[in-house]
């Protein structure tokens, strides 16, 4: 049985870009052709999305003060693909329950926020 | 800070570009460490082939502004030790310019902006027509094409010597280094034998 890789990236507004993947469990081995179909209507034109929202890894470009203008608080589903790698999705998910949660998080609607009150510390 | 990211257009651009050039290149291919360039050209499949002449490799880096993070492309193609970098930035300072060129990374930048940077700075960039005829050159020699020597001037305008590559439709790749005072004269030359020969 094979798990699920997602690749996703952050990529600000200039075209640098920050890759990062995360693998699920496939028990129920679906094609990664359908989770491409079902990530890919759940997420926002050109595959946005707000990673915090489904509880993956953020790999923004900027560290506190290193913000500029074109950082941004989206991230960018790129593709899956099967892999005998072991899974590392901090929730333990298998790629159908993150599919559930990309769904749910989808129909509450993707919250776009400022990355600077983000990033920044508090008091600051 | 922008609320939603735009699609990025230099690349999307430069992709539409090189395919109505029919030039071989490959967006976002994996190198090492999962690094992702924007392109490689001819693609990930000659990057990762041992027996493929990684100086017929070109690596291009494709940002709307250079910011500090242009230092991204650096690490994305180990093989590839000079970088292409194409970027829409107007006027930054020479200091910068000559960071870059310290880093062996030629600034490709279309040529209505390079008004915008001093005459010497010029001196270092390339259009985006040089750069296509750049790769179209090595993509020819690679294809085999009929003999058509052609020329790539490596280096920058104030390193004391330059390398001149000269690539031959049936022979490896061959080099001399001439010093800097001839380089201007030599591309002209060159240009023309090329145009001469072709």
């Amino acid at each position: 049985m094979s798990n699920i890789k997602l690749h996703y990236l952050y990529r600000d507004g200039s075209n640098y870009k920050n890759w990062s993947e995360a693998v699920f469990s496939n028990a129920d081995d679906l094609p990664a052709d359908v989770i491409t179909s079902v990530l890919r209507d759940a997420f926002l034109e050109d595959g946005l999305f707000i990673a915090h929202q489904v509880r993956i890894p953020e790999v923004f470009l900027a560290a506190e003060d290193q913000l500029t203008f074109d950082d941004h608080c989206f991230h960018e589903f790129e593709s899956v693909e099967a892999t005998c790698d072991a899974p590392n999705d901090a929730c333990r998910r298998s790629i159908r329950q993150f599919m559930e949660e990309v769904a749910r998080e989808a129909k509450r609607g993707w919250r776009a926020f400022n990355p600077q009150d983000r990033l920044l510390p508090r008091g600051r | 800070m922008n609320s939603r990211p735009k699609t990025p257009t230099v690349q999307n651009q430069l992709a539409a570009l090189f395919d109505s050039q029919k030039l071989k290149c490959e967006a976002q291919a994996v190198t090492e460490a999962q690094n992702k360039p924007d392109f490689i050209f001819p693609g990930s499949a000659e990057y990762h082939d041992p027996r493929f002449d990684t100086s017929l490799l070109i690596m291009l880096g494709a940002k709307s502004t250079l910011k500090e993070r242009w230092r991204q492309i650096l690490t994305e193609a180990e093989k590839i030790p000079r970088k292409h970098l194409c970027t829409l930035e107007l006027a930054i300072s020479k200091k910068q310019t000559d960071e870059i060129a310290k880093h062996a990374v030629q600034l490709v930048i279309p040529e209505p902006f390079q008004a915008t940077y001093t005459a010497e700075q010029k001196q270092q960039l390339w259009t985006v027509s040089a750069f296509v005829e750049f790769v179209r050159g090595r993509q020819r020699w690679l294809a085999g094409g009929p003999f058509k020597p052609f020329f790539v001037l490596s280096g920058d305008f104030h390193a004391p010597q330059w390398c001149i590559m000269v690539l031959y439709g049936d022979s490896k790749t061959s080099s001399c280094k001439i010093s800097a005072h001839e380089a201007r004269p030599a591309k002209c030359n060159l240009a023309r034998q090329d145009r001469e020969t072709g």
